[in-house]
C-alpha cells in the first residue's frame, strides 16, 4: 500500500470515528510530528503509527531510528544497497556485470519496470518489477530481512553472470522450507548454472522428458569452486566413485546434492550438464524439463499419502486383520495406525524426521483395476503417474507386484521430490506380504523403499556393494539392508541424507 | 491419532539414543548366504546368482526349499523358491523343475485363501516360463479359481506359454468373469498370444 493510500484510509478511519477535533491519534490531520501522539508521526499530513521497517512506509519512504517514514530523494544511477534507497517509481537494479570484481555486484537506482512483484514467477529479470529475476522468482534487493516483503528474508543469492562468471548479491527470497523452479531447456542436452543460495541445505535436480524411451538426467555436475561432483561413466566402477551417487533412467530422474552424509553444500553457481539420450543410438530429440528444489531451512515433516487400489478379497485377508483395506479401514484400524503408522513413525524418528498427525488416504478402488496387481514396469510407471500429492512421499498399496516374493518397489533412487504424476512419484507396497508378515515387519519394508525414495541406496546389495556413506556399515540390522531379514538401524551419515531431502516441510 | 503421542515419545528417545532401534525379523534357519538370496525385498535372484550360491544342484536345492512345508520353514523363501525355478527354462534340469511346479499347482489348487495361494501363483508364472505350451492344461483349471487374485494370474501364464492353445480357454473365462481385474488380465494375455501369431 502507498503511503497516500494508507494515510488516506487512516484518515477515513478518524473521520468516521468522530475523533476529529482535538486528537493526536490515528487519522488526525496534522502539519508536523509534534501534533502527534508518541507513537504516532505525521505522514501525509495524517498522524499515522510509526514505522518498525522500511515497508511500513511504502515505495519510496524509509524507516528512520525515530520511527519516523522519511521521503527518499535519489537520481537515476545513483547507487544503492536496497529497494528503499530509491524514489518512488524507481528500483535498486543490479549491474549486469562485477565491474570491480570483488564477487558482489553494485546496483544503482533506476526506473521501476513493469513487471511481477516479489515472489512472482518469472524467467528474466524483465518479467519482474524491480528487474531481477532470481531462482525462477521476482525478488529484490536488500541489507536486511525487514527490508522484504513479509514471508520473505534476505539472502546472499549467486547470480550467473556469463558462462563461467558469478557474483553474490544480497536479494529477497520466500521464506519457505522449499523453493522450486523450472529451467527452461532448448535443446536436447546442455549446460545449466544453477545459483544456490546461502542458505541451501541442499538441491534437487529432476530431469523430465515426456517419453517412456529417452533416458534423460545429468551427465556432469561442478561445484562452485570446479570440484567435480559428477561425471557420468560407462563403467560400474565409474558410477561408485562418483561422489555422488547417481544414474540417469527413463522419462525422469533425480540428483540431490548434499547425497553422501559428509558432503558440505557451497553457495555459488553449479555447471550442471543434462541430457535426454537413446542409448545406444547416441543424442536423443527429446528436450528435457528440468526443475531445481532448493531446501532452504531445517524442515523435518514428511507428509505421507496413502493410495489403496482395490483390495477386496485379498488371499492374505485372514491375516491382516483388516478385512478390507482402503481409506476408511486404514483410518480407523487399530493395527494399521499402531503397528503399521506407528512402527515406520519409530523408524524416522531415529532422524528426527515427523509425520503429519494425519497421513492423506485416497481410494483407487474403481479407478484403474489393471493396476490392482502389477505385473511388469509398465504397470509400475502408471501406477505411480497417479500420485496427486504435491508434497511428502506418496505409497501405493497393491494386491501384488512382479514378482511373487517381490514385497516392495521404487523405479529410483532418489525419487523426485514435489513432482506429483510422473513414473517415479512413488513408491508401492504389496499386500501379500501380510500372508507371512506382520504388520510391522510391512512397517520396515515399507520405509526401506521410502528412505530410498528419499536418497538412501541399499547399505550393502545383493552383489555385496556397498552405499556411499562413509559411516553405515554393511550389517543386515540396518533399514538399508536389501533383504527381509533386517533391522531399522540407521547411521549418523544416513540419518543426515533423508533430513536433506527436498521433500521434506 | 491414538499412536502419535506414545510414537512422538519412543522417536525422542531414540534420537537421544542417537541411533535406531534394532527390530530385525529373525533370520530361519539355514545357510545365510541362501537365506540372503532369497530375501531380497524387491527383487528375484537371477538365475546366474543363483548358481553362484547354489551351484549345480541348484534346481534340487531350490525345490528343496519351495517343498519344505515343515514348521521351521519360511514362506517368504518359498515362495521366491517356486519363483525362481521359472529361471530354468532351457536348462537341463527344467523338467525336474516342471514337475514340482506341478505338484505345486496340484497341492495347492484348491486353496482358498492364505499364503498357499501365493505359493499356487509362484508356480503357476513359473510353470508357464519354462514349459510353454506342455503348461496349458495345468493352468487352464485355475481360470474358474474362487481367488481372482489366482485366476488373473493364471490368465497371465498363459499369456506366456504363448502358445494357441490358450486362446480358447481365455476367450471362453472372459463372457463369464466378473472381475474387471481379470478381464484386463485376460485382454493382455490374448493380445500378448495375438501378438506371437
Amino acid at each position: 500500500m502507498s503511503v497516500l493510500a494508507a494515510t488516506a484510509a487512516m484518515l477515513s478511519l478518524y473521520l468516521a470515528s468522530g475523533l476529529a477535533c482535538g486528537g493526536a491519534g490515528a487519522g488526525a490531520p496534522c502539519q508536523s510530528h509534534s501534533e502527534c501522539d508518541d507513537s504516532y508521526q505525521c505522514l501525509a499530513q495524517v498522524c499515522s503509527p510509526k514505522c518498525t521497517r522500511n515497508s511500513d512506509c511504502g515505495d519510496g519512504f524509509q524507516c528512520n531510528e525515530a520511527g519516523v517514514c522519511n521521503r527518499v530523494f535519489a537520481n537515476l544511477g545513483d547507487p544503492c544497497g536496497s529497494e528503499w534507497d530509491c524514489e518512488i517509481g524507481q528500483s535498486c537494479v543490479l549491474e549486469h556485470g562485477d565491474s570491480n570484481d570483488d564477487q558482489k555486484l553494485e546496483s544503482s537506482c533506476q526506473e521501476q519496470g513493469e513487471g511481477g512483484r516479489v515472489g512472482s514467477t518469472c524467467i528474466a529479470d524483465d518479467d519482474c518489477r524491480d528487474s531481477l529475476c532470481s531462482l525462477g522468482h521476482c525478488s529484490q534487493l536488500c541489507r536486511i530481512t525487514d527490508d522484504c516483503p513479509d514471508g520473505n528474508r534476505c539472502e546472499s543469492i549467486p547470480r550467473v553472470l556469463g558462462v563461467d562468471d558469478s557474483a553474490f548479491f544480497a536479494g529477497c527470497i520466500e521464506d519457505t522450507s522449499v523453493l522450486s523452479t523450472t529451467i527452461a531447456m532448448s535443446e536436447s542436452s546442455g549446460t545449466l548454472r544453477i545459483p544456490v543460495p546461502s542458505s541451501a541445505e541442499s538441491f534437487a535436480i529432476v530431469a523430465e522428458v515426456s517419453d517412456k524411451i529417452h533416458l534423460v538426467g545429468v551427465t556432469r555436475v561442478d561445484s562452485p569452486s570446479d570440484f567435480l561432483l559428477f561425471r557420468e561413466s560407462d563403467s560400474f566402477e565409474g558410477f561408485l566413485a562418483n561422489p555422488i551417487r547417481y544414474a540417469r533412467s527413463k522419462e525422469v530422474s533425480t540428483l540431490i546434492f548434499p547425497s553422501n552424509g559428509v558432503q558440505e553444500i557451497e553457495p555459488g553457481v553449479y555447471d550442471v550438464e543434462i541430457e535426454a539420450s537413446l542409448p545406444p543410438f547416441g543424442p536423443g530429440t527429446a528436450v528435457p524439463k528440468v526443475s531445481v528444489h532448493y531446501k532452504l531451512r531445517d524442515s523435518h515433516i514428511l507428509d505421507l499419502t496413502f493410495y489403496f487400489l482395490n483390495l477386496e478379497d485379498h488371499p492374505c485377508k485372514e491375516s491382516m486383520g483388516i478385512d478390507n483395506l482402503d481409506k476408511s479401514s486404514a483410518k480407523n484400524s487399530d493395527v494399521f495406525q499402531d503397528e503399521y503408522l506407528g512402527e515406520i513413525h519409530n523408524i524416522f524418528g531415529y532422524a528426527n524426521i515427523v509425520f503429519p498427525e494425519e497421513p492423506e488416504y485416497v481410494n483407487l478402488k474403481r479407478e484403474r483395476p489393471d493396476l490392482d496387481g502389477i505385473t511388469d514396469e509398465q504397470d509400475l510407471r502408471d501406477l505411480f503417474r497417479l500420485a496427486d500429492n504435491e508434497d511428502g512421499l506418496a505409497i501405493f498399496f497393491v494386491r501384488s507386484l512382479p514378482s511373487d516374493g517381490v514385497q516392495t518397489l521404487g523405479t529410483t533412487i532418489p525419487g523426485p521430490p514435489r513432482t506429483p504424476g510422473g513414473p517415479s512419484s512413488g513408491i508401492v507396497v504389496a499386500l501379500d506380504s501380510l500372508c507371512y508378515r506382520s504388520w510391522t515387519t510391512l512397517a520396515r519394508i515399507t520405509a526401506h523403499s521410502m528412505a530410498g525414495q528419499m536418497g538412501l541406496w541399499n547399505n550393502r546389495d545383493p552383489h555385496g556393494i556397498t552405499d556411499p556413506i562413509g559411516d553405515s556399515d554393511s550389517s543386515t540390522g540396518n533399514l538399508m539392508y536389501f533383504g527381509e531379514f533386517g533391522g531399522t538401524e540407521l547411521s549418523e551419515g544416513q540419518r543426515r541424507v533423508l533430513s536433506l531431502y527436498p521433500g521434506l516441510r | 491419532m491414538k499412536w502419535l503421542p506414545r510414537i512422538l515419545g519412543a522417536a525422542m528417545l531414540a534420537g537421544a539414543a542417537g541411533v535406531g532401534i534394532a527390530t530385525a525379523l529373525e533370520a530361519p534357519a539355514g545357510d545365510p548366504q541362501v537365506v540372503e538370496l532369497l530375501s531380497g525385498l524387491n527383487y528375484v535372484p537371477s538365475q546366474s546368482n543363483i548358481d553362484v550360491v547354489l551351484g549345480e544342484g541348484a534346481v534340487e536345492d531350490l525345490i528343496e526349499i519351495a517343498e519344505d512345508s515343515s514348521i521351521d520353514s519360511d514362506p517368504g523363501l518359498r515362495i521366491r523358491a517356486f519363483r525362481s525355478l521359472g529361471q530354468y527354462d532351457g536348462n537341463p534340469q527344467r523338467a525336474t523343475a516342471a514337475s514340482a511346479l506341478r505338484r505345486a499347482i496340484a497341492d495347492y489348487g484348491a486353496e482358498s485363501s492364505g499364503t498357499k495361494l501365493l505359493y499356487l501363483r509362484a508356480s503357476m508364472l513359473s510353470l508357464a516360463a519354462i514349459d510353454g505350451g506342455n503348461a496349458v492344461s495345468n493352468l487352464v483349471t485355475m481360470l474358474g479359481h474362487p481367488s481372482r487374485d489366482i485366476r488373473a494370474a493364471c490368465a497371465q501364464a498363459l499369456g506366456i506359454t504363448g502358445v494357441a492353445a490358450a486362446i480358447q480357454p481365455l476367450r471362453a473365462r472372459d463372457l463369464i468373469e466378473p472381475e474387471e481385474q481379470v478381464r484386463l488380465a485376460i485382454a493382455d494375455a490374448l493380445f500378448l498370444l495375438g501378438s506371437k501369431g
